[in-house]
């Protein structure tokens, strides 16, 4: 089977006024259809640089990136753009809600981004999955820290993404509160047979992936 | 649709922005519209009232009536829905029973006289039933009779049936030899004056469906060439002279011609006024499109990272601004009707004038659209390309460099829009320029002065002064935009003071009729051996004397002299007729300035008038030959003269030295402001002096009056509209670092500081702010209204040192106003909630 994401000799480096650094250094990666992986690693060592490469926001130094069997190198913005619409889904570890439209809305962005006609009821749809379909008409701001990022969640998955990418999608939230987003997380990705990746501090949370990779050293290594 | 309606949910998330740039576009627009409707109206007006003066949108005259033949061609050209009515004119001697004889001007006029306008008698008489006539009242006075009294008139008995109190085309002839007596057709010829031989002025009146001047003027050339004559064979209207050869037609708007000439001018300058509004408003639109994208970044981010892609972004963008200005854009135009409704009525015009119409409508909205696009897309080169992670990390660069060239690619448009609304290459451009420089100097003064204000907190002991020191400090900060806050401010404060320049200096001009030095007496025809009893018979009425010499131009010495292609009016049949009236002072008269070389001293020099060298293609030095009456004259021109032609004095093209004419021909003409009754005076100069025609002219000098009142409500409307633009700028950078107050003042107010000094600190901020803009702008205006008035008006300046000086404080407080005002949701948002919604 082909994977859905691979990514091979992967580099990034910043260039400082000071120094060079190398975050990413020839790193592999594939995920299959289906497979949920989690990955760890200590705080700076490049795992939000990594995702933002994979999901074609930023572009590495060295090697490519390859989803749904386009490598990203060859797609220009717009193209890009367009493959985030319909194959991803995003989780923030801070939600990142558009904080001037309400819960409803803001689930209707990627379906509407994608010209869908039914944004409206698959929005309270998605809504109602993650538990919030009499909250539709809140705005962000009236909704609590685990409420927004189950709203970013109907949001990622709204467009029956392949792949999700969630950057610690449980880190701002309690340990109860996380474990009712990771539960929805996890049985909307299985449910909707679509792959995950997603980035953890929480071991506990790491260990509900169907495998675990260490980002170490600018390479992904099983622990 | 989706950027439709993410557009709208995005403006939907912050109403006050979203506010402030729809009324700082509608600011923007309306002084534009308010402006060309005011301009319209004020046209409509002048086009109604010289109507009533000519008595009809156009007049064939001449010293025979139409042939049959001509008439035929004639009505042949007139549009349908046109109307006509003949009019006989001839001097002839009144006497009464008594035996007192009087020279009087006798008007024949059918049943469907008049045709505009009303004739108004002191009684119910009709003059088209038996031998009856109506007269001026001065007739009354001269011959010392009353109304029921007989006059014979050729060989007529005529019953005075009532007295002419207002009678429209009365002020057609500036040859009016004697009053008026007003007579149906069939009593003229009853009379026997009508007969073979007689001098008699024959005037065909006629009024069309559509008195709009332009078709006026076409509807006259193509008389003119239905009659087989040179529509261009004509001297110039308003030439005192005896009447011509052939059939002279003459419109409504020649009548006034001058009048129209001078409303037209200052249009083009309210026009540019506005123009500089605009340009405020613009730059209160770039800082709020800056605000809405700095704003919106991590919006924008977030949904990049959702898929949304560069162009999508930009287009929403464009959207949300497109939509905004069309909101804005509808406001401003009926905000503009309504101001020239308002002006309208203030200045007693009459009201039902449409003052909001489709197209002006139309035209505001796309001038809302075309300017916030315009003014927009500066912010957005200067955001374009900003990848998304970077944004959401919150180290996206900015490229100055782009948005700089963004507004720079601004300034050649706002050049040709300048242009074409002043309808000159120079002037328009020339002030924009002037405005960009200006800004320029603000920006860099405020640059270097400002933060130095931010040091001066020296003690910083308890909260109160700590919040003083605070506010002051604000000045200093970048991330708050004082710099540009001032410097659009600044610039408001120029505009301002450039208009109170202008007006004072206009209306100085326009308001010496409302001091009554404005001749209303007219006194034609004074013979050389009357001038001096003249003078002396009238000590009190600030008479003003001059002599005309008729005269033939014969060309430029050492140049064939052509018809300068473009030339129109006055001057184009100047240039046919060569016909000229010259004249001779020894000194500038009221109305004109010496603009360049010397006056006209020494025997054949002379001065021309500037416009009229301009067609001339004369300059100083220059040797003009005439010839007066056989005898050879030649002039060199010594020096060029601006005139004022709106204060109805006798004004010439050209003016000689004070002996070249001597010996000439010369009649004189008088014109008198008296202090007292101008009846009395009239009666007194009849008696005296019987041979003298004099025109009373009071009702055109009230309607000078009028005008001048109409203006200066426009310019003081552009003025408070410039003001407006500023504050909203203001307002709208205010709003613009709005979160960041909020912060800042969450974690003061954590730090303990309390709401008072809080309050206190913005107000000393906007407040030293809107000090130091004001001065700054208020300075630079005075130079700026000086150029302006000097060179590009030249007219004379007077600056309103007073007006100036009160604007200082007014701006002050509404500047401290405004700021405080769009800042308050800093001191009324709770610290918990701030600092945890951030
Ligand atoms: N645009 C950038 N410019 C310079 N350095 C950068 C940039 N983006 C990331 N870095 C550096 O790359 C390293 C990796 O950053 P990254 O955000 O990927 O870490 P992380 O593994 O997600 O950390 P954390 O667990 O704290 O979120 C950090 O040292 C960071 O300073
Ligand atoms: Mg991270």
């Amino acid at each position: 089977m082909n994977p859905v994401l691979s990514a091979q000799g992967l580099v990034r480096r910043f260039v400082t006024p000071e120094r060079t650094l190398t975050i990413l250094d020839g790193l592999d990666l594939a995920v299959q259809p289906g497979e949920v992986v989690a990955i760890v690693g200590r705080s700076g060592s490049g795992k939000s640089t990594l995702l933002g490469l994979l999901a074609g926001l930023d572009h590495p130094d060295g090697g490519k990136v390859t989803l749904d069997g386009q490598d990203l190198a060859t797609l220009g913005e717009a193209a890009l753009a367009e493959l985030r619409a319909r194959r991803l889904g995003f989780l923030f570890q801070n939600y990142r809600l558009l904080s001037a439209l309400t819960a409803e809305e803001n689930v209707r962005v990627p379906l509407e981004l994608v010209g869908r006609r039914d944004a409206r009821d698959r929005a309270r749809h998605w809504l109602a999955q993650v538990g919030l379909g009499d909250r539709g008409g809140h705005r962000p701001a009236q909704l609590s820290g685990g409420e927004q990022q189950r709203v970013a969640l109907a949001r990622a998955l709204a467009n029956d993404p392949a792949l999700v990418i969630a950057d610690e999608p449980t880190g701002n939230l309690d340990a109860a509160t996380g474990q009712t987003v990771a539960d929805l997380l996890f049985s909307s990705i299985r449910a909707n047979q679509a792959a995950g990746i997603y980035v953890t501090h929480d071991p506990l949370l790491a260990r509900r992936a169907d495998r675990v990779l260490h980002l170490e050293a600018g390479r992904l290594v099983a622990p | 649709m989706i950027l439709v309606r993410l557009a709208w949910w995005l403006t939907r998330g912050a109403p006050a922005a979203a506010g402030v740039l729809i009324l700082c576009l509608a600011v923007a627009v309306a002084g534009r519209v308010s402006v060309g409707s005011l301009g319209r109206v004020v046209e409509l007006v002048i086009a109604g009232e010289s109507r009533g003066i000519l008595g009809g949108d156009l007049e064939l005259s001449g010293a025979s009536a139409l042939t049959e033949v001509q008439q035929k061609a004639v009505l042949g050209v007139l549009p349908s829905g046109s109307h006509w009515a003949n009019q006989r004119t001839c001097t002839t001697m009144a006497t009464t029973v008594s035996g007192q004889t009087r020279a009087v001007e006798l008007r024949a006029v059918p049943p469907e006289w008049p045709l505009v306008g009303r004739l108004v008698l002191d009684s119910a008489a009709d003059l088209q039933v038996g031998p009856v006539c109506a007269v001026q009242p001065d007739l009354l006075r001269q011959l010392n009779c009353r109304v029921g009294d007989v006059l014979r008139l050729g060989r007529l008995d005529v019953r005075i049936a009532g007295v002419i109190v207002e009678e429209p085309g009365a002020f057609t002839t500036p040859f009016q030899l004697g009053p008026r007596v007003l007579v149906s057709a069939a009593t003229l010829d009853a009379t026997g004056l009508a007969g073979f031989g007689a001098r008699i002025r024959h005037a065909l009146l006629v009024t069309l469906a559509d008195s709009e001047p332009a078709a006026v003027a076409a509807l006259a050339k193509a008389v003119h060439r239905a009659l087989g004559q040179d529509p261009e064979a004509q001297a110039p209207p308003g030439s005192f002279g005896p009447p011509q050869q052939g059939i002279a037609v003459k419109t409504a708007a020649e009548a006034q011609g001058q009048m129209v000439r001078v409303v037209e001018r200052l249009g083009d300058w309210l026009r540019l006024a506005s123009l500089l509004a605009l340009i405020l408003g613009g730059l209160g639109i770039a800082t709020l499109v800056r605000g809405m994208l700095v704003r919106t970044a991590g919006d924008r981010a977030v949904l990049a990272i959702l898929g949304a892609g560069p162009r999508r972004l930009a287009m929403l963008t464009v959207i949300q601004v497109t939509g905004l200005a069309f909101v804005g854009g509808l406001l401003g135009s009926a905000l503009g009707g309504l101001i020239a409704g308002v002006i309208v009525r203030q200045s007693g015009l009459p009201p039902g004038i449409p003052v909001v119409d489709p197209v002006s409508l139309g035209l505001g909205v796309l001038l809302a659209v075309g300017a916030a696009l315009v003014f927009a897309a500066g912010p957005l080169l200067e955001t374009a390309g900003q990848r998304p992670l970077a944004i959401l990390r919150g180290d996206a660069p900015v490229s100055s460099r782009r948005g700089l060239l963004g507004s720079v690619a601004v300034i050649p448009l706002l050049l040709g829009l300048a242009a074409v609304e002043t309808r000159s290459l120079i002037t328009g451009p020339a002030v924009i320029a002037g405005a960009l420089v200006a800004g320029g100097l603000l920006a860099l003064l405020f640059r270097v002065v400002l933060p130095g204000i931010g040091r001066l907190a020296l003690f910083r002991r308890g909260p109160w002064t700590f919040a003083l020191g605070h506010g002051l400090g604000n000045l200093g900060r970048p991330g708050l935009r004082a710099v540009p806050a001032a410097t659009t401010l600044g610039l408001g404060a120029v505009l301002l003071g450039v208009l109170l320049v202008y007006r004072a200096s206009v209306s100085g001009e326009l308001a010496a009729e409302s001091r009554g030095t404005l001749p209303t007496l007219f006194a034609i025809d004074l013979q050389d051996d009357q001038v001096e009893d003249f003078r002396r018979a009238t000590p009190d009425d600030r008479g003003e004397l001059a002599p005309i010499v008729r005269a033939r131009f014969r060309g430029i010495v050492g140049r064939e002299a052509p018809v300068p292609a473009g030339s129109a009016g006055d001057e184009a049949k100047f240039f046919r007729a060569r016909e000229q009236n010259l004249s001779w002072r020894t000194s500038p008269g009221a109305d004109e300035t010496l603009l360049a070389g010397r006056w006209a001293t020494g025997e054949g020099e002379c001065t021309l008038e500037s416009g009229f060298a301009t067609r001339l293609g004369a300059g100083i030095g220059d040797k003009l030959r005439f010839d007066v009456q056989g005898v050879p004259l030649e002039l060199t021109v010594t020096g060029l003269r601006q005139v004022r032609w709106l204060g109805f004095r006798p004004n010439f093209f050209i003016l000689t030295d004070p002996q070249s004419l001597a010996g000439a021909p010369t009649t004189w003409i008088a014109a008198l402001a008296p202090t007292g009754d101008r009846l009395a005076v009239q009666l007194r100069l009849t008696k005296a002096f019987p041979n003298l025609t004099i025109l009373d002219l009071a009702t055109i000098a009230r309607r000078v009056q009028g005008l001048t009142d109409r203006l200066a409500w426009a310019v003081a409307g552009i003025a408070g509209l410039a003001l407006v633009a500023g504050l909203l700028v203001l307002g709208g950078m205010v709003l613009e670092s709005a979160r960041r107050r909020r912060e800042d003042a969450a974690i003061l107010a954590c730090l303990g500081l309390p709401r008072g000094p809080l309050a206190l600190s913005l107000a000393v901020e906007f407040s030293v702010l809107g000090l130091v803009a004001g001065m700054a702008g208020l300075v630079l205006a005075v130079p700026g209204g000086l150029l302006v008035v000097r060179l590009l008006l030249k007219l004379p300046v007077s600056i309103p040192w007073e007006g100036i000086l009160l604007t200082l404080p007014i701006l002050t407080g509404l500047t401290a106003l405004a700021g405080v005002l769009a800042a308050g949701q800093v001191l009324r948002a709770r610290p918990l909630e701030v600092l945890r919604s951030d």
